[in-house]
């Protein structure tokens, strides 16, 4: 059962990494602003997974 | 040339025992990793002598995988990607700037290691059903009638009743996980869910001896609400308890 709870979705936890790599942590302020090819479109790829969800609900009604 | 720095750690952890890097990452890991150390801070590096200028997917997941490593050892500071300086010195001047508060956080986070606690709600339907229903036989005198403008205001205060209950169910689940939370660490953060799917989108951080409650604490609000995907993630350098802008 513990196991199972590492266990997780794979996305959701490549979005940590990406999340928490890039957004959190000490930050040296003035450094470089990050353009990181193909980042967003995991980002957006998350949120609209989530999203795409309560929308296909809505639509269905 | 320019200086990546992934994490900074107290040299006195180092010092306790005759590391290098390839203990730190293991021997066969292709990480170019080096120490940059003053007395009490030693940052640990990579000396590249190309920037990329749009780094992949592929570069931050092995930054994180370095992080990584050297954090299941140690209790360090990650650095946010793109913490890039120019030479030695820099890095040095860095350390030294900032130490006292450097020394500060690294004494918080000291033995400890971050999860990530979410609580999904498994379809949409979870979110507003039978409310629906509620609502329409609780409508006020003044919302009552059959004309185009009425149903109108019927349809959104039936929204703003759902959105209301759905906010109401979300603090009853928040506030029972966080009495539980709070025996086992003071340090828990409960952000704002980017959306309605979300439940809890919490991180916490414990001490690493800690680690089996948090799974049965975990373990038991999922069978509490087995109608929900309850997901557990980490654990993970403490990045969201190590925030801090430095210059």
């Amino acid at each position: 059962m513990q196991e199972d709870l590492y266990n997780v979705n794979k996305e959701i936890t490549i979005l940590d990494v990406l999340d928490r790599v890039l957004t959190k942590g000490v930050v040296i302020t003035g450094d470089i602003v990050i353009s990181v090819a193909d980042i967003d479109l995991v980002y957006l790829g998350l949120r609209l997974l989530l999203s795409s969800v309560e929308t296909m609900e809505k639509m269905k009604k | 040339m320019s200086i990546i720095i992934y994490a900074i750690i107290d040299s006195l952890q180092l010092k306790k025992r005759i590391v290098d890097t390839d203990e730190l990452l293991n021997e066969d890991s292709e990480d170019n990793i080096e120490f940059i150390s003053t007395d009490t801070l030693t940052a640990i590096v990579s000396f590249e002598k190309e920037n990329k200028q749009i780094p992949s997917q592929e570069d931050l997941l092995s930054y994180a995988s370095v992080v990584d490593k050297i954090a299941k050892k140690y209790s360090i500071l990650p650095m946010r990607y793109g913490s890039i300086l120019e030479s030695y010195n820099d890095v040095i001047a860095l350390l030294e700037k900032n130490s006292e508060s450097f020394l500060e956080v690294l004494k918080k986070i000291n033995n400890k290691e971050e999860f990530s606690i979410r609580v999904l709600f498994s379809s949409q339907k979870q979110i507003s059903t039978e409310d629906g229903i509620i609502v329409k036989q609780t409508f006020p005198d003044i919302l009552q009638g059959e004309s185009q403008s009425k149903k109108y205001l019927q349809s959104k205060y039936e929204e703003h009743i759902i959105e209301e209950r759905r906010l109401h169910y979300i603090e009853k689940i928040q506030s029972l996980l966080l009495y539980d939370l709070q025996k086992i660490s003071p340090f828990i953060e409960f952000k704002k869910n980017p959306t309605t799917a979300f439940i809890i989108d919490a991180v916490v951080l414990i001490e690493r001896t800690k680690r089996n409650k948090l799974l049965e604490l975990v373990a038991a609000v999922q069978a509490m609400y087995p109608e929900h995907n309850v997901i557990l993630t980490g654990p993970w350098p403490a990045y969201n308890f190590t925030q801090m802008k430095i210059s």
